[in-house]
C-alpha cells in the first residue's frame, strides 16, 4: 500500500461541517491527493457534480437542513450523473440505520463510520479502487449499456472465483431484470436460494413473477422477504403494487401504512398511499398523504408539481377551501425555476375559483394559465397543454384552444392515447370539432416527411436526411417519430464523417426525448447504444 | 406489529444526537492525533495523548453498544445477515486499533485463510471484535493475535493477548445476564453483554451463536466469538 496514491484523482468532499471538512481534506492530502473540491449542502454536492465527474465523492449523510447524503446519492443516481468507476462513499454516524431505511434502491459504493479513521478511509477507498479495477472491463460495459456483455461479464467473474460474489450475482440478477430475460433471472435467483433464504434473492425472484403478471406467487415472495425481514421497505411497496393488480386497493393501503411506519422519507411511497387512498374513497388519508408527499418531495428529485395539485383537490373536497388556496400558493413557490410546474399552478388556482364561486379570479388565473403556456410551448407536457386548451375553452378562446391542440396532434400524430385525449377535450366541452381532418393531415404530412427522410438516409446523404427530419421537427419538437430519425441519421453521418458537437448533442437531445416511448424501445436502444459506442471509441483515442 | 410514535420521534432524536456526538468524538481523536504529531519529542505529553486517545474510543465503543441495544431491545435494529471474507474483516478491525496500539508498543497481526467466508451481520461483529481489540490496549505485553477458523460445527473469530488473562470469576461463566458490578473491577461488562447479544443473533438451523472467554497457554487472554456457519 506504499506506493498507493490519490494523486490525480479529483475528490469531492461534501459535509456541513466545516471542521470535519478541513480534517477530510487534511487526511486526503496524506494520501497524495491534489486535486479536492469541498461543499456543505447536498444541493452544491449535486450542482458540481452535474459540472465535473469526480473519481471519489466523500459524502456525508447528515447535511443539515437541505438534501440529505441519501438523497443526493439517489438524484446523481437517477440524473445518470454517476459513472460506475466513480466511488461513492457514505460517511455515517450510524451504519445500520441507514441500510435499512430508505431506498434499499441505490446503495454507496462503501460506507465510512465516524469517527473517521485515517487507515480505515485509506482501507476502503483503496478496496474499492482495486474491486473496480479488476471489474474493469464489466464497468466499460456499464458505462455504455451494453447490459448483455456486462451479463456475460458478471457470470465470467463469478465462475474465476470473485470475492464479491453475492454482489456481482445481484448486479446480474437486476441486469437480467432490466433486460427482460426473465427465465434467466429466475435461474439466478433459485440457485442463490438453495443454500439460504436470502433475501435479495427473494425480492429480485417477486419482481420476476410480478413482471409476469404472476401476481399469486408474486405476493407470496415479497410476504417471505418481509417475515425474514420486517423492515425490507421495498417489499411492501411491490407487494402493495401486487394487490393493486389484483384489484384490492384496500389491503395494498394497509401495506403501504405498514411500510411508511419503517421508512416514511420516501416521496414515492406517500404517493402510492395517497393514490390508493383515494381509489378506496378514504379522503381523509389521501389528504394527509397528499401533504406528506409534498412536505417530504421538498428537497426530492421525486417531487412533482402535481403532488400539489392533488393536496389541493383533496383539501376542496375535505371543505378545506382556504388550505387549498395556500397550497397553490406553496406550488408557485417551489415551481418558481420550472415554467411547466407555474402552468399547472395557474390551471389548479382557475379550478379552485370556479370550485368556490369566484369567477372573475377563476378566469383571471385561466389568462395567467395561457400566456405561462406560451412562455414553454414547446417543452410543456401534452397533458398541461391540453388542459390550458380546455381552459381556454370554458372561457371561450377557441380559436388559442384550437393552437394548443394542433401543436399537440403535431407532436403526438401517432399515439392513439394522446388523441383521443384530444376528442375527449372538445366532447367534455360539448364543442363541435373535427378532429379528424386535422390528424389526417397531419398523418399525410408525416408520411410524406419520413419518406423523404428515408429515401436520402438510404442514399447515404446523412446529412439532407437530417436537415429534413430537423426541419420537421421545429414544427413538432416532441414527436418521437422524428426525433429518433433524426438521431439516426446523424449517428449514420458521424460514423461516416466523424464526430462533432452538433451531431452529438442534437443526437443526444433527441434520443433522451423518445427515451420513454416503449413503441421505440427497439430503436432507442440500438441508438443508444450506438451513440455511446462512438462517444468511447473517441475517448480511447484520446488516452 | 404496533409501532409507536413515540418511539418512533425518540428513535430521530437519537440518530441526530448520535451525529452530532460521532462529529464531537472524531474531532477530539483528530485533535489528538495531531498533537501526537506535534509533541513527539516533549515525554511528559505522551501518557496524556494515550489517555485521551484510549478514553475517546472507549467512550465511541460504548456509545455504540449502547445504542445498537437500545435498538435491539425496542425491535428497531435489523440484522442484515450475509456473506462476507472474513479476511476483509480482520484487516479491519486491524486498521482501526493498529496505530492506537503501537502507542503503547503492542503489535498487533491475524491469521487467516484467504478464502473463508462468513455469513453474519458484519456491523454487530465488527462491533464486537473493536471493542475486545481496543481493550487489550490495558491488558496485552506487546501482542494481540486475531484468528479465524472452522472448527467442524461454527465458524470461530478469537483475539488473544499475551497480557495476565481473564480473572478467574468471568471464565466460561458468560452468560447473557450482566455479571454484579464490582466483580469487574472498573468494568460495566457492557462489552460482554453486547458480545453475548450478537452471539445470540445469529442462529442457523439448530446451531447457536455464542462467546467463550478462556486463557491460553501462555497465561493471556483469549476472547472467542463463535458464529453459525
Amino acid at each position: 500500500m506504499s506506493l498507493w496514491s490519490l494523486e490525480g484523482k479529483s475528490i469531492l468532499v461534501v459535509d456541513d461541517y466545516a471542521e470535519m471538512r478541513s480534517m477530510l481534506r487534511h487526511m486526503l492530502h496524506s494520501f497524495g491527493a491534489d486535486n479536492i473540491s469541498s461543499v456543505s449542502t447536498g444541493e452544491d454536492a449535486i450542482k458540481k457534480i452535474a459540472e465535473t465527474a469526480f473519481d471519489i465523492i466523500l459524502c456525508d449523510y447528515n447535511l443539515g437542513d437541505g438534501k440529505d447524503g441519501q438523497e443526493v446519492l439517489e438524484e446523481i443516481k437517477f440524473r445518470d450523473l454517476l459513472p460506475y468507476s466513480s466511488i461513492f462513499i457514505m460517511v455515517t454516524a450510524e451504519i445500520s440505520s441507514l441500510k435499512v431505511m430508505g431506498a434499499l434502491e441505490h446503495q454507496p459504493d462503501e460506507y465510512l463510520s465516524k469517527p473517521v479513521n485515517r487507515s480505515l478511509m485509506q482501507a476502503r477507498i483503496h478496496k474499492v479502487e482495486e474491486k473496480k479495477r479488476k471489474l474493469g472491463a464489466l464497468a466499460d460495459a456499464l458505462a455504455v449499456k451494453n447490459y448483455t456483455q456486462a451479463i456475460a461479464l458478471c457470470q465470467y467473474h463469478i465462475d474465476n472465483g470473485a470475492k464479491n460474489r453475492q454482489e456481482l450475482l445481484k448486479l446480474q440478477c437486476d441486469l437480467l431484470i432490466q433486460e427482460r430475460m426473465l427465465d434467466q433471472a429466475t435461474d439466478v435467483c433459485q440457485s442463490v436460494l438453495q443454500d439460504r433464504p436470502i433475501q435479495w434473492a427473494m425480492f429480485a425472484l417477486g419482481k420476476v413473477h410480478f413482471q409476469r403478471q404472476e401476481y399469486t406467487e408474486a405476493k407470496a415472495q415479497f410476504t417471505s422477504v418481509i417475515q425474514t425481514n420486517e423492515a425490507f421497505v421495498g417489499a411492501y411497496d411491490w407487494l402493495a403494487e401486487s394487490y393493486r393488480q389484483t384489484n384490492d386497493p384496500s389491503t395494498a393501503q394497509s401495506t403501504l401504512e405498514t411500510a411508511l411506519q419503517w421508512s416514511s422519507k420516501s416521496v414515492t411511497r406517500l404517493r402510492s398511499l395517497a393514490e390508493v387512498a383515494e381509489e378506496n374513497g378514504d379522503l381523509k388519508t389521501a389528504e394527509m398523504a397528499w401533504e406528506k408527499t409534498v412536505k417530504t418531495g421538498k428537497n426530492s428529485i421525486q417531487s412533482r408539481p402535481t403532488d400539489f395539485t392533488q393536496l389541493a383537490k383533496a383539501q376542496l373536497s375535505n371543505g378545506k377551501n382556504k388550505e387549498a388556496l395556500k397550497t397553490v400558493e406553496r406550488l408557485k413557490f417551489s415551481a418558481s425555476s420550472n415554467p411547466e410546474g407555474k402552468v399547472i399552478a395557474a390551471i389548479a388556482l382557475e379550478g379552485i375559483q370556479k370550485n368556490l364561486g369566484n369567477t372573475t379570479a377563476a378566469e383571471a388565473a385561466a389568462q395567467d394559465a395561457f400566456l405561462l403556456y406560451k412562455k414553454c410551448e414547446n417543452s410543456v407536457s401534452h397533458d398541461v397543454a391540453l388542459e390550458t386548451a380546455s381552459s381556454c375553452l370554458a372561457r371561450g378562446a377557441i380559436a388559442e384552444a384550437a393552437d394548443i391542440v394542433n401543436a399537440v396532434a403535431h407532436n403526438f400524430h401517432d399515439n392513439p392515447n394522446v388523441l383521443s385525449k384530444i376528442n375527449k377535450l372538445y366532447e367534455t366541452a360539448g364543442i363541435e370539432h373535427n378532429s379528424a381532418d386535422m390528424i389526417a393531415e397531419i398523418k399525410q404530412q408525416m408520411i410524406t416527411i419520413n419518406k423523404q427522410g428515408v429515401t436520402l438516409l438510404e442514399a447515404g446523404d446523412f446529412r439532407a436526411s437530417a436537415g429534413v427530419f430537423e426541419k420537421a421537427l421545429d414544427l413538432a419538437p416532441q414527436n418521437t417519430f422524428l426525433n429518433v430519425n433524426t438521431a439516426h441519421a446523424h449517428i449514420m453521418l458521424m460514423r461516416q464523417s466523424g464526430l462533432t458537437e452538433e451531431s452529438l448533442t442534437t443526437s443526444r437531445h433527441c434520443l433522451d426525448l423518445v427515451k420513454s416511448d416503449t413503441k421505440l424501445g427497439e430503436r432507442y436502444r440500438m441508438l443508444d447504444q450506438a451513440y455511446w459506442g462512438l462517444v468511447n471509441k473517441q475517448s480511447s483515442r484520446n488516452v | 406489529m404496533s409501532f409507536d410514535k413515540t418511539n418512533l420521534d425518540f428513535s430521530t432524536l437519537v440518530a441526530s444526537i448520535a451525529h452530532d456526538m460521532k462529529n464531537s468524538l472524531g474531532l477530539i481523536l483528530n485533535s489528538s492525533d495531531t498533537i501526537h504529531t506535534l509533541c513527539d519529542t516533549v515525554p511528559e505529553v505522551q501518557p496524556h495523548i494515550k489517555q485521551l486517545q484510549f478514553e475517546s474510543r472507549r467512550l465511541n465503543n460504548d456509545f455504540i453498544q449502547l445504542l445498537t441495544l437500545y435498538r435491539i431491545e425496542n425491535k428497531q435494529y435489523f440484522t442484515d445477515l450475509s456473506e462476507h471474507s472474513i479476511v476483509d474483516c480482520l484487516e479491519e478491525v486491524v486498521l482501526q486499533n493498529i496505530d492506537f496500539l503501537a502507542l503503547n508498543n503492542i503489535n498487533i497481526f491475524y491469521e487467516c485463510s484467504d478464502e473463508l467466508m462468513g455469513f453474519f451481520d458484519q456491523n454487530l461483529v465488527l462491533g464486537v471484535l473493536n471493542t475486545v481489540v481496543n481493550n487489550t490496549y490495558r491488558y496485552a505485553k506487546s501482542s494481540v493475535a486475531m484468528r479465524a477458523f472452522n472448527d467442524g460445527h461454527c465458524l470461530i473469530l478469537e483475539v488473544s493477548d499475551d497480557g495476565q488473562g481473564y480473572p478467574s470469576n468471568i471464565l466460561n461463566t458468560a452468560t447473557i445476564e450482566l455479571p454484579p458490578l464490582n466483580s469487574m473491577k472498573g468494568h460495566t461488562g457492557l462489552g460482554l453483554h453486547f458480545a453475548e447479544i450478537v452471539a445470540g443473533l445469529h442462529k442457523n438451523g439448530d446451531c447457536q451463536g455464542g462467546v467463550t472467554l478462556t486463557n491460553n497457554d501462555t497465561g493471556g487472554a483469549c476472547f472467542q466469538l463463535r458464529l453459525p456457519k
